[in-house]
């Protein structure tokens, strides 16, 4: 057990900590910090922390940073070991109160990790066409593609892989049962081609796909309004009012890629 | 075993959205990540979490653990836990003194820490979450318990007080139609803002403000198209609305007749302005067989509903 505990250990950023007030040590005082203010937390499960509430927050979906994920997989499992363990030899009542603290623990982790993962499933759920179809590179979106008012807002480019590998695998596999159940259940009782004087101008009624004519597939919502703090000075155009601490409530659009960068944090 | 809850899934899979109960608990949930020292009653080494190690643990000598794991000790009687710094009563007085001073429009920042004057404390982000844990849990280790429950309670209204003035001076800058139709795309709500305060106003703002987008995306496009389907909508529109009094009162009119079932009487009691040219020229039969007011259509008026409907839309009204 010894041993399992120095990998954990090895595994921890932080090591032994010497606490001394509540208040002091984050950049981000306690007061404006979301996260707790445990001085050293991991820093993986800091990052779990962050991306979990943020994913949470969020319309779209966000990248995901697989190391992280992988180790708090690991770290889970490390952990389980370790309560296995102890849960079959329990000798004083303080044994017992570890294990109860490490279940504890456990619990929270994997609640944390369990719906981060849900939530990016139910944000690739509602848009599997937009996201696969994005899932190419030099991606281009227009937010607002039925609204052609801001004719100079350039296209703005989504660099890809935002899910991981086994993410891809499940929404290829969701959008062949979606596909699969909207032919049997509609498409297939519609005409298959409309034809028409121009051929580049046919409409192929049975595809779910984006044509020239109909724009058939829903983009997620990056119109939609959120609320974020800022981590640091805000620096650009616009954004020059906004002090390190502020709240924001501004268009996702706006917003992301301050978030992806790490600038704003969303609040949930 | 474990006493503090988890909140329910925030994905929410399958349920319509009842959010308020998920979102405090989330925000409870996020709280409980926040430090506070506690005072052991047995000795332990160093544990090992996947959040951190914290300890070690001997009798009677302050260790700082996240407030998850002081509750659960204190629960089983296993501890003490140090009321933090700022769930005094002199410091909730001070915050509660800023609060109420009506110069001060912005949310209280800091004040010196009551253990260390040197040092300026805020309020925590989830001062509330954290706050009605630890009174609940552990009363005793407070010194004056009671008094914090109201100081706390009246700080909270004097903020969401606070909070909707300036929601609603936030409402008041938002003018979807300003020119060239583009609505504000972001607000610094400053800083001072805590965890259930934001969790109040997010949701129903958000939404507003998405609706607001779009009917201003709405009535650009309407714009733009012009002599189109939306200009002509319109146009259409706003010949009906000019007259809104007028079509009204014919429906009463009509069900009054109704109800009456007479013929008669058609002449005499009509004020409308539309009726006066009838009312000038009695011949001009006003009501039909039916009892149903024959309408009296100006050239270019739109036709207004048929007066056999007055009776069932009668209850709309």
């Amino acid at each position: 057990m010894a041993d399992l505990i120095g990998e954990i250990d090895q595994n921890l950023f932080g090591g032994l900590n010497t606490f001394t007030s509540t208040a002091n040590n984050n950049d981000l005082s306690d007061a404006e910090s979301s996260v707790g203010s445990a001085a050293d937390l991991s820093g993986d499960y800091e990052a779990l922390m962050k991306a979990w509430k943020n994913e949470v927050a969020s319309p779209t979906l966000l990248p995901m940073d697989e190391d992280v994920i992988t180790t708090i997989i690991l770290l889970l499992k490390n952990q389980e070991t370790l309560v296995t363990q102890l849960s079959s030899s329990v000798t004083s009542p303080t044994t017992a109160l570890q294990l109860n603290l490490y279940r504890i623990e456990l619990d929270r982790t994997k609640y944390v990790l369990a719906d981060y993962l849900r939530t990016r499933i139910r944000k690739i759920e509602r848009n599997v066409l937009w996201y696969l179809r994005s899932y190419s590179d030099g991606f281009q979106y227009k937010l607002n593609p039925n609204h052609d008012i801001h004719d100079s807002e350039s296209p703005k480019e989504i660099k890809t892989m935002y899910m991981s590998s086994k993410e891809l695998k499940f929404a290829k596999g969701f959008k062949k049962i979606y596909e699969k159940h909207m032919f049997e259940t509609v498409l297939k009782h519609l005409p298959e081609t409309v034809l028409d004087s121009q051929p580049q101008l046919n409409l192929n009624l049975q595809s779910l796909e984006d044509t020239q004519m109909s724009n058939m597939i829903d983009s997620p919502k990056f119109d939609a309004y959120v609320l974020g703090r800022f981590l640091v000075d805000g620096q650009g155009d616009g954004w020059d009012d906004y002090k390190k601490g502020n709240m924001v409530l501004g268009v996702w659009d706006e917003l992301r890629e301050k978030v992806e960068g790490g600038q704003v944090e969303l609040c949930p | 075993m474990s006493n503090l809850s988890l909140p329910p899934s925030s994905a929410g899979i399958g349920k319509p959205d009842n959010g308020t109960v998920a979102r405090f608990s989330m925000q409870d949930f996020m709280s409980e990540e926040s430090c506070v020292d506690v005072v052991p009653a047995f000795d332990c080494p160093v544990l090992s979490f996947i959040s951190g190690d914290y300890g070690p643990f001997t009798a009677g000598m302050a260790v700082t653990v996240p407030l998850w794991l002081a509750v659960e000790l204190r629960k089983q009687y296993r501890c003490r836990i140090t009321p933090p710094a700022w769930l005094c009563e002199e410091f909730l007085q001070s915050v509660l003194n800023y609060e109420k001073d009506p110069l001060n429009e912005t949310f209280f920042s800091s004040a010196p820490s009551p253990l260390d004057p040197s040092t300026p404390l805020p309020l925590p982000y989830h001062y509330q979450s954290i706050a009605t844990v630890l009174l609940q849990t552990c009363p005793s280790d407070f010194p004056k318990p009671k008094s914090l429950l109201p100081l706390l309670q009246d700080i909270e209204f004097l903020r969401s007080s606070k909070s909707s003035n300036i929601l609603k001076r936030l409402s008041r800058t938002i003018d979807g139609s300003d020119g060239d139709g583009e609505v504000e795309k972001s607000f610094n709500m400053r800083s001072g803002w805590k965890a259930m305060e934001v969790q109040g106003f997010k949701g129903v703002t958000c939404k507003m403000l998405e609706g607001v987008r779009g009917l201003a995306y709405g009535k650009e496009e309407g714009k733009k198209v012009g002599s189109g389907v939306s200009g002509g909508g319109g146009g259409g529109g706003e010949t009906r609305s000019e007259r809104p009094s007028g079509g009204r009162r014919k429906f009463q009119n009509s069900s009054r007749r109704r109800d009456e079932n007479t013929e008669s009487n058609n002449n005499t009691t009509s004020s409308t302005p539309n009726r006066q040219s009838q009312a000038s020229n009695p011949d001009t039969p006003t009501v039909d067989e039916d009892g149903l007011e024959i309408a009296n259509i100006e050239d270019g008026e739109e036709l207004e509903e048929p007066t056999r409907q007055g009776g069932a839309l009668r209850r709309f009204r």
